[in-house]
């Protein structure tokens, strides 16, 4: 089980919040602009690299609050981000 | 108007039939039911009569004694309203009933299920997490822990601490 560090409630166990993939996939300011292959991927094309990743999280039993740590995916270390 | 005398009478608190309760030296359980209960969205901690807990960033709840008119809306969250002028103020009394945990033993016994550390709590401060698998808000008082736990989990949370304080009682 990971333990992570909360930025509202302080450390908690991994079952208390739920993942929200990477970090930083703002939402596109003119979608309709947007080429049918761009639109694809900001949909569904998302880093997947071995080793530090900016990923979301959700305390759902918690503050509710989405936040964004940093953590690597091989050692499952967990830093803020 | 409709006569509404009596109407309190007919509510029906989520642990009303499982005879819930434990009284020992070391350890007592009770549910409080029918607080008024209140939340509240504002930066600074809001004026507010009874217990005020912070369940997150800008983010409260009021908890005082139950009406005692049948209402829509309990009458304390006007009241909070009032003294919190743009604040929104929204009555929850319905989503969560209250156990009152007492005695020395009461955080050894929420130990046995909750990962949060609850020694350190403060008193006057609450905390959000999970409790035997259930989502719930603990407050720790001078004397007393809070647990403020929803409707649907109280018979299951009520029996997993029935059975978590038999050690203790």
């Amino acid at each position: 089980m990971l333990r992570i560090p909360c930025p509202h409630c302080g450390e908690r166990d991994e079952t208390e919040f739920h993942y929200g993939g990477e970090a930083g996939v703002d939402y596109p300011a003119d979608p309709s602009a947007l080429a049918d292959d761009a639109w694809a991927a900001y949909l569904f094309l998302r880093a997947n690299p071995r080793g530090w990743f900016r990923e979301r999280w959700f305390h759902g039993s918690g503050c509710r609050l989405w936040f964004a740590l940093e953590r690597h995916t091989v050692t499952d270390e967990i830093r803020s981000a | 108007m409709a006569d509404v005398t009596g109407v309190l009478d007919l509510r029906r608190s989520p642990l009303a039939d499982t005879a819930f309760g434990v009284t020992s030296p070391g350890l007592s359980l009770d549910e409080l039911p029918f607080r008024s209960l209140v939340e509240v969205r504002s930066p600074e901690p809001p004026t507010a009569p009874g217990l005020v807990w912070r369940l997150g960033p800008a983010w409260w709840l009021v908890d005082d004694s139950p009406t005692t008119e049948p209402a829509l809306e309990v009458p304390l969250a006007d009241e909070v309203r009032a003294a919190n002028p743009g604040c929104p103020v929204v009555d929850v009394s319905a989503q969560r009933t209250t156990i009152v945990v007492t005695g020395e033993h009461a955080t050894r016994l929420l130990a046995h299920g909750c990962a949060i550390d609850l020694t350190v709590l403060p008193v006057g401060e609450a905390v959000q997490g999970d409790l035997a698998g259930a989502q719930v808000v603990i407050g720790r008082t001078a004397d007393e822990l809070r647990i403020y736990v929803r409707p649907a989990f109280a018979r299951h949370l009520a029996a997993w601490l029935t059975d978590a304080a038999l050690p203790y009682t």
